[in-house]
C-alpha cells in the first residue's frame, strides 16, 4: 500500500484502491486458525470535497446490494481497528432467517451477520505516509472474501472451499 | 469478558430480555458472544430431596441416605457429616459425569451398594474447597437437572471487548455503557461503614513515577472461611476459582472495577510501615506461588520497614500473605507504572491477572472506589470492622485531558447533521464533560471536553467524534453514494492472465482447485530439487500440517485427486493456478505463479484394461491446446526426468528454447505417499514463462491461394523414438513446402513387433505461389522417408505413402 501511495501525486484529488490477496498469517479472528485467508481491502482517499462516514456507508450499501441482491440491508455498529477512527463493523441482514435469528447468525445477533470491518482513515495513517490529515479524508474497509462467498452462495462450511471435492467444484 | 446478568443488574437497570441487552451492547461496539444460562452440568446430575439418613451398618462415619430424585428413590452412601433429612442436594446418578470428567459407577462401599453420589460444591466445580455436601439453597424442584436450576438463577454473559476499551473489562465499565445507552444512571453503591479504630500503617512512595497513587485500608476482626454461595458462584461463573472469603473479595472487586487489590496480613507488616520502593540488589522474596525470586533495582516492591513483602502489581509474597489464621488485613489499592509492571512480570516470567491489568493501566479514580468496595465486602463476608481512616497518597495526580471538538468537523466526518446540544448530551452520557462551552470561531463552533480518567483511549478529536456517533447511533448516519470518475490502474501482478488460463482450462473440462499454501512435510519427490534451506518454514506452526509454504502445486492436486477418487468420483481433471514460494533470495524470498493440471481415474467410456495409459496423450493434448489458445504455436517436449515422475515418462515443454513447464506420469511413490493409489498424470507450467512466450500481437498471414497436397506417412520406429525428434526431422527433410505435420496415430504390439511402435503422420505440402505437382511432392516424401530411415531406423508401414483425397485448399 505504501508503495502505491508514493506514486500518487498531490495534484490528484481522488485515490481509490482495491486489493485482494491471500493472508498467510494466522487470522486472529477465524476459528479455522492458521489457514490462509483470502482478503479484500479497499481505500478511498480524497483531498477535495471531504469524505464522510455517510459516503462509506452508501458505497458499501451499493456494493452489497449488487453483490447479494437489491433487498440487502446493511448495518454499521461501532468497532475498533487501530487504523480507522471512527471504526465500524459492517453487518448484513441474515439471508437465511430474514433477520429472525438462526444458527448461522446466532441467537443474540438480532439477525445480523458480520461481513466487513470499516471506518474513516485514522489521521496517523495519513501522517505515516506524509499526507496532511487536515487536507485528506478517506475511508477504508476490509474483510474475508471467503465469508462473502459463503454467504452469497449459501456454502455452510468454510472447509468445502479448500477440499477441492469435484462434486462441489462442478456446482460453480 | 464474562459477567453475570444479576451482577450487572446490581449496577444498572437492564432491559427485560437478554436479546435486547445483546442488541444494545452490539450497537455500542460491545458485541455479546454468548449468553449461557449458568454453569452446565451433565444432565444426569439432578436435584434430590434427602428423605432419610440412617447409620451405615458397617461404618460409623458413613451414612446411608434415601434420596428422592423424582423418577426414583436412590439409596446412597454418604460420608459427609452435614447431610440431613429435608435437604435439597445435587445427586450425580450412576453413569453421569462430574465436571472434572469422573464417570460415576455403581459401587459398594463397605458392603453396601451406593446408587449415586451426593455432591459437594468442590465436586461440582463450584468452589475450590467445601466442607461436606452442598445443601442447595431455596427450594428447587426435585428431579430437575442441576444445570437448569443453577442456570436459571443467573445467566452468564460473555462480551467481546475490543483492544481500545480496557475500561469495559469490568462490571462497572459495562454498566456505564448500559446506563448511557438506556439514558439512566448507575445505581448507588452500598455505603461503607468504616468505624473501627486505627492505627494505619505509615506509607511512603519512593518515586511517584513508579506509583502515581497508593491507597490502603485496614480491616480487623475478620474470620477467614469459605465465601457465601452468591459470591463464590459469581466468581466461578466468570472464570475465577473460589478460594476463601478474603481472596474471593479481592477477585470480586477486580472483576467489578478492573482494579487489582492486594491483602497483607496486618500483623506481618514489619514496623507497621509500607514503602513503595525499588528492590535493593541481593534482596529476595518468596512469592505466593512458592517461588523464590532474586530482586534487582529494576523491580518495584512493596516493602515493610525492612524487607520486601510483595512484587508491586505482580504478585504478593508468601510471608506477608493471608493465611487461615489471619484476623486483620491491610488492603492495598494502587496505580503502578504500566511499563514497569510489564517489565517486572516479564523479567521474572510471572503471569498474573493483576500484572495484566496494571500493564494495561488502571483508572486512578477507581483505585479509591475499588478499595472502599473491598473493605465493605470484607466486612460483609468475613465479619471484619473497617478502620475509620484510609491512606491516600496521590503524588502522580494529573489533570484530566481536554480535547477540542469542532462542530463542523463532527458533522463533516460523520455525514450526520448533529447540533451542538445533541453532541454535548451524547458526550455527557459517557461521563465526558464540557470543559469550555461552545464558541463561535471562523464560521465554526468549537468546544472543549474533559475526558474521564477511565477513558484513556480518547486522545484526539476523531475519538470524540466516534463517541458522538456511537451514542447517537451509526444507524442514523444516512448512506450517500458518491460517484467519481477515475482512471484505473490494475496492479502489475498477473492475476488477469491467471484467470485467462483458468478459463481456458475450464473450457477443456478441468475443475479449478484451490489448495492451501501452507502445507506439512513436502515429499522429497515433489521438491523439484529445492534444498531444505530454500523452503520457507513457519516458526511455531499451529500444527504440523501448516509448517511450510508450498514450493509447487503438485502435492495439493494429488491429495485432492485421491480424496475425490475415494469419494467414488470416476474421473478427476483438476487444475490450479496459484503462487508457489521459495526462501531464496534472502531476505524476502521469491514467489512464482504456477499452473498445474492433473488427470486421474478414467471416464466410463474408456473403461477397459490399459486405457489409463491413453491419458498421457490426453494430458499432453490439453497442454498443447492450452499453449495454442495462448497463441504459443510451436512447442516441443523432450524427455526430462525429475523425481516426481515415473521413470521414462517425464518431459519438459519448451517453446523456442524457453522452458514453459514439464509433464509426466506422477511417480507412484509420490502418489501413494499423498493418498492416491491410482496412476495420475500431471503438467506443471510456469505462468511467467507462458506470459513471455505469448506472441505480443498476432499478425495476419495470407490465406493460401493454392491447394495443398496431402500424404499420410506411417513408420515403424523403436519405442524410444520421440515424436518431437521425428517431427523435427520430417520438417527438416520436407523443406519450405511442408506446411503442416500432424501425428494422428500411435500404436504398439501386434504386427509392429516388440520394442517398436507405429507412428502415423498426416503431411500437407503447399507453395504460396503455385500448385505443387505430384512428382515434386512424392520426391519430398521420399526424402523424408530416407531421413527417418537414416536417423531412426524407421521402416515404412503399409507400402508407399498414401495420397489423400481432396486437393482443395483447406
Amino acid at each position: 500500500m505504501k508503495g502505491i501511495l508514493k506514486r500518487v501525486t498531490m495534484s490528484l484529488i481522488t485515490f481509490l484502491a482495491i486489493s485482494t490477496g491471500v493472508l498467510l498469517k494466522e487470522p486472529a479472528t477465524s476459528g479455522e486458525g492458521g489457514r490462509p485467508a483470502p482478503e479484500i481491502t479497499g481505500q478511498t482517499w480524497f483531498n477535495a470535497d471531504p469524505l464522510r462516514m455517510a459516503d462509506l456507508k452508501g458505497t458499501l450499501e451499493q456494493f452489497f446490494k449488487e453483490f447479494f441482491g437489491p433487498k440487502t440491508e446493511i448495518r454499521f455498529a461501532p468497532s475498533f481497528y487501530p487504523f480507522v477512527e471512527p471504526g465500524a463493523v459492517v453487518d448484513v441482514r441474515c439471508f437465511f432467517c430474514s433477520g429472525k435469528g438462526c444458527s448461522v447468525c446466532g441467537p443474540l445477533s438480532g439477525g445480523w451477520l458480520e461481513v466487513l470491518g470499516a471506518g474513516m482513515v485514522h489521521p496517523n495513517v495519513f501522517r505515516a505516509v506524509g499526507y496532511d490529515p487536515r487536507r485528506w479524508t478517506g475511508f477504508a474497509f476490509g474483510g474475508g472474501i471467503e465469508r462473502l462467498l459463503m454467504l452469497r452462495h449459501g456454502v455452510p462450511d468454510l472447509r468445502l472451499l479448500f477440499e477441492n471435492d469435484i462434486r462441489f467444484l462442478r456446482q460453480f | 469478558m464474562k459477567i453475570t446478568w444479576k451482577w450487572l443488574e446490581d449496577w444498572v437497570d437492564l432491559p427485560g430480555r437478554p436479546e435486547d441487552l445483546a442488541g444494545l451492547l452490539a450497537m455500542r461496539g460491545l458485541p455479546v458472544q454468548s449468553m449461557e444460562r449458568g454453569a452446565s452440568f451433565d444432565p444426569g446430575i439432578v436435584v434430590g430431596s434427602v428423605l432419610e439418613v440412617a447409620r451405615h451398618p458397617d461404618a460409623d462415619r458413613l451414612s446411608l441416605c434415601t434420596v428422592d430424585i423424582g423418577s426414583a428413590r436412590l439409596s446412597i452412601v454418604c460420608g459427609a457429616p452435614n447431610v440431613a433429612a429435608g435437604q435439597r442436594v445435587a445427586v450425580a446418578q450412576v453413569g453421569s459425569r462430574l465436571p472434572d470428567g469422573t464417570k460415576l459407577r455403581k459401587t459398594k462401599i463397605r458392603g453396601v451398594e451406593s446408587q449415586g453420589m451426593i455432591c459437594s460444591e468442590r465436586e461440582l466445580g463450584l468452589s475450590e474447597e467445601s466442607q461436606g455436601i452442598w445443601a442447595i439453597p431455596g427450594n428447587p424442584p426435585v428431579g430437575a437437572p442441576l444445570s437448569s436450576v443453577l442456570g436459571s438463577a443467573d445467566p452468564v454473559i460473555d462480551v467481546e471487548i475490543t483492544a481500545n476499551r480496557t475500561d469495559c473489562m469490568c462490571v462497572a465499565g459495562l454498566a456505564r455503557e448500559v446506563a448511557s445507552a438506556r439514558g439512566t444512571k448507575l445505581k448507588p453503591a452500598a455505603p461503607l461503614r468504616a468505624e473501627g479504630p486505627g492505627p494505619l500503617p505509615d506509607v511512603a512512595i519512593e518515586n511517584p513515577a513508579d506509583c502515581p497513587r497508593y491507597m490502603a485500608r485496614v480491616v480487623r476482626g475478620l474470620k477467614i472461611g469459605p465465601s457465601p454461595d452468591w459470591l463464590s458462584r459469581r466468581l466461578v461463573a466468570t472464570g475465577f476459582r473460589s478460594i476463601n472469603n478474603v481472596v474471593d473479595a479481592t477477585n470480586y472487586v477486580l472483576r467489578e472495577f478492573g482494579q487489582p487489590i492486594h491483602a497483607f496480613d496486618a500483623t506481618k507488616v514489619g514496623g507497621n510501615a509500607i514503602r513503595v520502593r525499588r528492590a535493593k540488589a541481593g534482596e529476595r522474596l518468596t512469592l505466593l506461588d512458592g517461588r523464590e525470586v532474586a530482586l534487582t533495582p529494576s523491580h518495584l516492591v512493596i516493602a515493610d520497614s525492612k524487607v520486601p513483602m510483595a512484587l508491586a502489581g505482580v504478585m504478593g509474597g508468601l510471608p506477608s500473605g493471608v493465611t487461615d489464621a489471619t484476623t486483620a488485613v491491610v488492603l492495598e489499592s494502587a496505580q503502578f507504572d504500566p511499563a514497569l509492571t510489564r517489565a517486572t512480570a516479564r523479567s521474572l516470567s510471572i503471569a498474573s491477572d493483576a500484572a495484566d491489568r496494571f500493564a494495561q493501566g488502571v483508572d486512578p479514580e477507581a483505585v479509591a472506589s475499588a478499595l472502599d468496595a473491598t473493605a465493605r465486602l470484607l466486612a460483609e463476608v468475613a465479619g471484619g470492622t473497617v478502620a475509620r481512616e484510609r491512606i491516600d497518597l496521590w503524588p502522580g495526580r494529573t489533570e484530566r485531558p481536554e480535547i477540542a471538538l469542532s462542530l463542523h468537523r463532527l458533522v463533516r466526518l460523520l455525514g450526520l447533521p448533529v447540533d451542538k446540544d445533541a453532541a454535548t448530551r451524547a458526550l455527557q452520557s459517557l461521563g465526558i464533560e464540557a470543559a469550555a462551552p461552545w464558541k463561535k470561531r471562523d464560521g465554526d463552533e468549537v468546544a472543549s471536553f474533559r475526558v474521564p480518567t477511565y477513558r484513556r483511549d480518547l486522545e484526539i478529536e476523531e475519538d470524540l467524534i466516534e463517541e458522538v456517533g456511537r451514542v447517537i447511533g451509526y444507524d442514523s448516519i444516512p448512506g450517500r453514494l458518491r460517484v467519481v470518475s477515475t482512471g484505473t490502474e490494475p496492479e502489475a501482478g498477473s492475476s488477469p492472465f491467471d484467470n485467462h488460463i483458468a478459463d481456458i482450462l475450464r473450457g477443456f473440462g478441468f475443475h479449478e482447485a484451490l489448495c492451501p499454501a501452507l502445507v506439512g512435510e513436502i515429499p522429497p519427490e515433489a521438491r523439484y530439487g529445492i534444498e531444505d534451506s530454500e523452503i520457507w518454514e513457519i516458526q511455531n506452526p499451529k500444527s504440523r500440517e501448516l509448517k511450510h509454504l508450498r514450493v509447487g502445486l503438485l502435492p495439493g492436486l494429488i491429495e485432492a485427486a485421491g480424496r475425490n477418487l475415494h469419494h467414488g468420483i470416476r474421473e478427476v481433471r483438476l487444475a490450479e493456478i496459484g503462487k508457489v514460494f521459495r526462501a531464496t533470495p534472502p531476505p524476502l524470498g521469491s514467489e512464482r505463479h504456477e499452473a498445474a493440471l492433473l488427470l486421474a481415474g478414467q471416464p466410463d467410456e474408456w473403461d477397459r484394461p490399459g486405457a489409463e495409459k491413453d491419458r498421457y496423450l490426453e494430458l499432453k493434448g490439453a497442454v498443447e491446446a492450452l499453449l495454442g489458445a495462448l497463441g504459443i504455436d510451436s512447442s516441443r517436449t523432450d524427455a526430462y526426468h525429475e523425481p516426481c515422475w515415473k521413470p521414462g515418462t517425464g518431459a519438459s515443454i519448451r517453446a523456442s528454447e524457453r522452458r514453459l513447464g514439464r509433464l509426466g506420469e506422477v511417480a507412484p511413490s509420490l502418489a501413494s505417499a499423498l493418498g492416491l493409489d491410482r496412476p495420475a498424470w500431471a503438467a506443471l507450467l510456469d505462468v511467467a514463462a507462458l506470459a513471455e512466450a505469448r506472441p505480443g500481437k498476432r499478425t495476419y498471414r495470407p490465406i493460401p491461394r493454392y491447394p495443398a497436397s496431402k500424404r499420410d506417412l506411417a513408420v515403424i520406429v523403436p519405442t524410444a523414438a520421440q515424436h518431437a525428434d521425428l517431427e523435427a526431422a520430417i520438417r527438416a527433410a520436407g523443406g519450405a513446402s511442408l506446411d503442416e505435420v500432424r501425428l494422428f496415430d500411435v500404436f504398439e504390439g501386434g504386427p509392429v513387433g516388440a520394442g517398436k511402435k507405429s507412428m502415423a503422420y498426416a503431411l500437407e505440402f503447399r507453395s504460396p505461389d503455385r500448385t505443387l505437382s505430384d512428382r515434386e511432392v512424392d520426391g519430398l516424401v521420399d526424402a523424408i522417408v530416407r531421413t527417418l530411415q537414416a536417423k531412426f531406423g524407421a521402416t515404412l508401414r503399409g507400402g508407399t505413402p498414401a495420397s489423400r483425397s481432396g486437393g482443395a485448399p483447406s
